[in-house]
């Protein structure tokens, strides 16, 4: 459940973007960092370990503004996606209200991106969450490797795979481009906030 | 939040959204050497350097080093690419050997030696061969400084450790801990900081959870004693 502050009319969201390692979960919120960061006015905090890989988390904030009276305070997380760091994994997801499961569409990375819902979907259960219950968005990440004659797994293909019962709304992407970046983001920022919203009646 | 107007509350947040990052998404990069031809020779290495995670396998790099050997073999009589293929043998076969020891600049000086080599192959118009000579020697030397590198980080390791670097890590594809207890008997100093925080965290919630189970079974025995 997001942090709302009632005496300072504030509240904050947490979005958590989950996925398996080297995905693109990093190059998302460095997308936005990059080619925002004159109008949100923040500064993006990146722990990255050798190789360029996140070794803790990325963290992003940002201020959307007043809705209905109350300071929306966004902030946008990712998490390790190497197998190893579970334990940092699940830390990240405490207290997420929404999250963005980026998947890599290499076809040699389709058992990768099993496992890490598989994954996603254990962490939450320790917080006694279910996947089907947090809003969430798919993004089919890589889609521009496609130009480069790297074989991809089809849009049909991953939507079976992973958003079969899900069916969340899901965006074929570029993180490197920018394809869809911004859409999944808003995306997810406006189904967390309808969420939040019917939760706090 | 204010319980009326639901839909207010959604056009709301997305006006705002729309104000800050604009309606649609502008792509402003493409990649740096363009798309591959169906027929291309670097079509499976190229797909294979990409693939090459920070998990690497026996699999993935046995399959590397088989494609670099099958082009070593197509370019045999061609010596700037030869030299190329030469160093992505070198350098991919010290990452097979070292795994998640090897040294952290190795994956980036792969990619770096392969993507030149895409530049000198298969730029088009031509390249001319002065310009090819300069794109290896810059590989080479980033190679030779990676070696240099490497020799240095032996060189400390064999010296008496003094300070608290960061220790290699481990197992590159153990399974994730399934529960409290296994994780709890993993060896904390080969975890980076962060995630032997995180696996200590969780064991202090086990320990407190245990200890208010005890104590609330004390006080229910202490109440039927009474």
């Amino acid at each position: 459940m997001a942090f709302v502050n009632l005496k300072k009319k504030e509240i904050q969201v947490k979005i958590v973007y989950y996925g398996p390692g080297r995905g693109g979960k990093t190059t998302n919120l460095e997308y936005i960092y990059n080619r925002f960061n004159e109008r949100i006015k923040t500064e993006m905090v990146t722990i990255k370990t050798h190789g360029d890989r996140t070794l803790f988390f990325d963290f992003l904030p940002f201020d959307i503004g007043k809705i209905k009276g109350y300071d929306v305070k966004i902030q946008l997380y990712t998490v390790p996606g190497q197998v190893k760091y579970n334990a940092t994994r699940r830390l990240v997801l405490r207290g997420v209200d929404g999250i963005v499961f980026v998947a890599d569409s290499m076809a040699v990375r389709k058992e990768k991106n099993i496992l890490s819902l598989k994954n996603l979907e254990e962490n939450l259960s320790a917080y006694k969450k279910k996947l089907a219950q947090v809003p969430i968005v798919m993004q089919y990440n890589k889609r521009d490797l496609a130009e480069q004659g790297i074989p991809l797994l089809s849009y049909e293909t991953l939507d079976q795979t992973l958003n079969s019962q899900l069916k969340a709304p899901a965006y074929q992407a570029s993180a490197l481009t920018g394809k869809n970046v911004v859409t999944t983001m808003k995306k997810i920022i406006a189904l967390t906030m309808a969420s939040l919203e019917k939760q706090l009646k | 939040m204010d319980e009326k107007g639901d839909k207010a509350v959604s056009s709301e947040v997305e006006e705002r959204l729309d104000d800050i990052f604009g309606a649609e998404d502008n792509p402003t990069a493409s990649l740096d050497n363009g798309p591959l031809s169906e027929d291309s020779p670097l079509r499976n290495l190229k797909g294979i350097v990409l693939s090459i995670d920070w998990e690497i396998t026996d699999e993935i790099m046995s399959t590397f080093l088989g494609e670099v050997e099958a082009l070593r073999q197509q370019f045999a009589q061609e010596k700037i690419p030869a030299l190329f293929l030469q160093l992505l043998g070198s350098v991919g076969t010290y990452i097979r050997n070292q795994k998640a020891r090897a040294h952290p600049d190795s994956i980036q000086v792969l990619n770096s030696v392969y993507n030149s080599f895409e530049k000198v192959l298969l730029s088009d118009p031509k390249m001319s061969e002065t310009n090819k000579r300069k794109w290896l020697y810059t590989e080479v030397n980033r190679f030779k400084k990676l070696k240099q590198d490497i020799a240095r980080g032996r060189e400390e390791q064999t010296r008496p450790a003094v300070d608290h670097e960061e220790k290699p890590e481990t197992a590159v594809e153990a399974p994730p801990p399934t529960s409290a207890t296994q994780e709890s008997a993993l060896d904390f100093k080969s975890m980076p900081p962060h995630e032997a925080f995180a696996y200590a965290l969780e064991e202090l919630k086990q320990v407190i959870k245990t200890e208010f189970q005890a104590l609330r079974a004390e006080l229910r025995l202490w109440r039927e004693g009474r």
